[in-house]
């Protein structure tokens, strides 16, 4: 998994509990890293899980509100850092099918060991779209706050229904509808 | 004391994580000025690549130009030299240092050519490409041929700056050229005078030629012993084969000069096929071949076609036949293939038993001077042009001559001609004039005009025979002056003759005032070229009569043109039956020999019968040993037979032979008749075996 993934958690968690939180995750959980991350680097997805886990023990939110929580910041992230990707798309629609069709292509380019889940889109109507998330490492509830966050940054309000396709999370449906407002 | 603790902690980290990432960065930083070295090495490979391909293609066309000696010049807008190549250097003869910076036509173009090449000068400035071929001079004077291949070349701005010119020399070509035509065309004049002198000679050979065959008939008029005879038949059948040859080589000349010309006029078809069946029947006397002629008996009306060109043909066709038949039969036969109204397509067909023309032979026998093998010329004789003359003739009718032949088999000819059917219709039967002395009336008085001494005097014993009156002028001149003061029934004219040649003499006749303004003039020419026969009617000619002429021939131009008295009873006329016609036994006549004794019939018939093989065996030796007075004693000798036996037609035959012989006529009338009698004798031995 991609340092920047950790990086940006450990920021979040800073942000919002302080530093103290960040040691405390980093020392209750058993980091083959140590807990040291730089965004360039690349590191085993596992320790992402145990950092969450830790997080969620110590400050009793589920897992599920903390990875949501977290995909906002990361959606934030992404949009100040490489807004290019999001401006080349006139819609919301537009830039999530661009996202398996072109962000994660460029993605290959410049990391070619990176381990991307796919994101299938299929345009229903004009005012609805399908997403079939499929990934071994069963974080749908980052894509789904990433999505939510997304919606803002194009300013379409929009509802989504998730549902899992395969029971154990690994393959999971979001059908995406514009809300008028 | 947690705090720090808990800061120091944090230090650590991001230290390590600096470490970490420079340690990334240093290895991606790397991994960059490796892939940067790759590529750059890869651009240079390319580029050194890419140069030395362009270099190689370059130096290929050079070598390729260079090696087609194609002489390269660029010149500017004003013609002024900018390069040159090392071959157009060559070509001309000058050094590059001695063309750069000269104008091209100044220095390469001869003074006298300049201004006719100037137009394409002036065309290379049109700005497009042009081929064409120029004279150059080079530096020691001499003159080249070049082609040029001019085209414009332009700046980076699109505007043109000059011309590139390619030059190849085709100074060889150009004179093989020159030598070729040059040899052609003395080959062709060589051919031409080889053509005119066979032309000549042959016309030279036609005149003594004439003369012997004439005299050879004048000849046999006298008397002669058995062994003169001989020799004489011997003669004449040789001066009958050196003409025949002679005639080919003349009408060979003439058909491969594209010469043949159809001259159309009206004729009997079946008069003419009937006069070549006799002429064959005589030929064929001495072979085991039978000679029949069969034609369509619905031919009913005269045809408009060229008559001697027709006779030609089929004389010749019949001719190959008998030549290459030497047992069995010869069958010619005219069957109308379609008719309408006005024309009349007739096939006709010779067919023989003879020896026949392998297959592939078959395709050669139509070309010049072709035999189907060469022991043919060996034993037959011929100069191989017969079918190629043939051909020629039929084709100039918009016809061809098919064969069909296997060897050992026989052969089949056969070609179709169109005539236009003219209004006259055949005649039944053909009188001829066989005696000497015909009844042309008495004060017929012939102007012969011949410069020739033996043909004068061939002339004037055939005219004494025949009891007529003529006066005779040495040349067109001394003829001019006759006429003007008597008046002739008919003129003979030779064509060529000193002081005044036939032309212009007949020209003379026609056209001033004198009693022979209308009479006949008959053209005589050793010529057979039918373009003659054209010059001589437009000089005003009513006919034309071929030298050398047979008697009979020119009885018959007599006889046209004089009146002449045929009197019924005449034993002179006598009458050449059609072959076909069939003799029938004359009942009336047997009743008023015998009445009613059939008894005495019987035996009289009988007798006739047992008898009539030996007397005719005799009659057939006296014959071929040519003695007229034993024939004549022969003759009279059977002749009131056949009357007897109910065939009075037969006896007045004899009478004719009888007649014939007295008057000591060639041996060729006496066997023409001859033929006849047989032919009848044959007919009517079966009638008169079914009569008892």
């Amino acid at each position: 998994m991609k340092g920047v993934v950790f990086t940006e958690f450990l920021e979040m968690v800073e942000d919002t509990f302080g530093y103290e939180m960040v040691d405390e995750i980093i020392s209750n959980s058993d980091l083959e890293s140590n807990g040291v991350y730089t965004s360039i680097g690349t590191y085993d997805h596992k320790e992402m899980f145990s950092l969450v886990s830790s997080l969620s023990k110590k400050t009793e939110i589920p897992v599920h509100t903390l990875l949501k929580k977290y995909a906002h910041h990361l959606g934030d992230f992404f949009h100040g850092n490489y807004n290019a990707f999001y401006a080349r798309a006139a819609n919301l629609f537009e830039f999530l099918e661009s996202i398996e069709n072109f962000i994660h292509v460029e993605v290959k380019k410049l990391y070619p060991d990176a381990e991307l889940p796919t994101f299938e889109t299929r345009k229903i109507d004009h005012d609805n779209i399908e997403m079939i998330y499929k990934s071994t490492r069963k974080m749908s509830d980052l894509a789904y706050g990433l999505i939510e966050k997304s919606s803002t940054h194009f300013k379409e309000p929009i509802e989504i229904k998730k549902e899992n396709i395969e029971e154990d999370g690994s393959v999971v449906r979001f059908l995406i509808s514009r809300v008028d407002g | 004391m947690d705090k720090i603790a808990l800061l120091e902690r944090r230090v650590e980290r991001e230290k390590k994580a600096r470490k970490q990432a420079e340690k990334i960065l240093e290895e991606k930083a790397i991994e960059l000025f490796h892939v940067n070295q790759e590529l750059k090495n890869i651009s240079e490979k390319k580029i050194n690549q890419i140069q030395s391909k362009f270099e190689n293609s370059q130096k290929r066309y050079q070598n390729v130009l260079s090696n087609l000696n194609l002489g390269l010049l660029e010149q500017d807008q004003e013609g002024y030299i900018t390069k040159v190549n090392k071959v157009f250097c060559e070509m001309v003869d000058y050094t590059s240092e001695e063309l750069v910076g000269n104008i091209s036509s100044n220095i390469l173009l001869p003074d006298d050519l300049t201004a006719s090449d100037n137009k394409k000068l002036i065309d290379r400035n049109l700005e497009e490409s042009k081929i064409y071929d120029i004279k150059v001079m080079r530096k020691d004077g001499t003159l080249i041929d070049l082609i040029v291949c001019g085209a414009p070349f332009y700046d980076d701005y699109g505007n043109m700056v000059g011309t590139l010119d390619v030059h190849y020399d085709v100074t060889k070509e150009k004179k093989l050229q020159q030598e070729l035509k040059e040899a052609k065309e003395i080959a062709e004049r060589a051919q031409q005078a080889e053509k005119q002198f066979l032309t000549n000679m042959s016309h030279e050979i036609k005149t003594p030629l004439n003369v012997i065959v004439g005299m050879s008939h004048l000849l046999n008029d006298t008397k002669l012993d058995a062994q003169q005879h001989e020799y004489l038949d011997i003669l004449k059948s040789s001066a009958d084969i050196l003409f025949n040859l002679i005639s080919e080589v003349l009408d060979f000349a003439k058909i491969d000069a594209g010469k043949i010309s159809v001259v159309n006029e009206e004729f009997d078809i079946v008069q003419e096929l009937n006069n070549i069946h006799k002429i064959f029947k005589i030929k064929l006397e001495n072979k085991p071949v039978s000679l029949q002629t069969k034609i369509d008996e619905k031919i009913q009306h005269c045809v408009v076609g060229d008559k001697k060109l027709f006779n030609q043909v089929i004389v010749n066709l019949l001719g190959n036949a008998s030549k290459f038949t030497e047992e069995g039969s010869i069958i010619c036969t005219a069957t109308i293939v379609h008719e309408s109204e006005t024309h009349i397509e007739i096939n006709f067909k010779v067919k023989d038993s003879g020896i026949g023309i392998a297959e592939d032979k078959l395709e050669t026998i139509f070309q010049n001077f072709e035999q189907a093998n060469e022991s043919i010329s060996k034993n037959y004789g011929g100069t191989g042009l017969g079918l190629a003359i043939c051909q020629s003739i039929v084709e100039a009718q918009n016809s061809t001559i098919k064969v069909q032949s296997a060897e050992g088999l026989g052969s089949t000819f056969q070609f179709n001609l169109v005539f236009e059917k003219s209004e006259r219709k055949i005649t039944e039967q053909d009188v001829f004039v066989e005696d000497s002395s015909v009844n042309l009336v008495a004060g017929s008085t012939i102007l012969y005009v011949e410069d020739n001494p033996l043909n004068s005097l061939y002339l004037s014993r055939l005219l004494d025979k025949w009891n007529l009156r003529y006066e005779h002028a040495e040349n067109g001149l001394i003829a001019t002056e006759k006429i003007a003061h008597t008046k002739y029934d008919l003129i003979l004219m030779d064509i060529q003759m000193p002081v005044m040649n036939g032309y212009q003499a007949t020209k003379v006749i026609r056209t001033t005032e004198n009693p022979n303004q209308k009479t006949p003039i008959a053209a005589l020419t050793a010529s057979t070229l039918g373009n003659n026969l054209d010059k001589a009617k437009d000089f005003g000619f009513s006919d034309f009569l071929a030298k050398p002429f047979q008697p009979p021939e020119l009885k018959k131009l007599l006889l046209k043109y004089l009146k002449h008295d045929i009197a019924d009873d005449s034993p002179e006329t006598a009458t050449v039956q059609n072959p076909k016609v069939k003799i029938q036994l004359d009942e009336n006549q047997l009743k008023q020999v015998f009445g009613d004794d059939e008894e005495y019939k019987k035996e009289i018939i009988t007798m006739f019968l047992e008898t009539i093989d030996e007397q005719m065996s005799v009659l057939d030796n006296l014959i071929k040993t040519g003695i007229h007075d034993d024939i004549r004693k022969q003759a009279h000798k059977l002749k009131p037979n056949f009357s007897m036996v109910g065939f009075p037609e037969l006896t007045d035959d004899f009478v004719i032979l009888e007649k014939l012989a007295k008057s000591n006529d060639t041996i060729e009338n006496i066997i023409t008749h001859y033929s006849l009698i047989t032919d009848k004798v044959d007919q009517l031995k079966p009638q008169l075996k079914s009569h008892i």
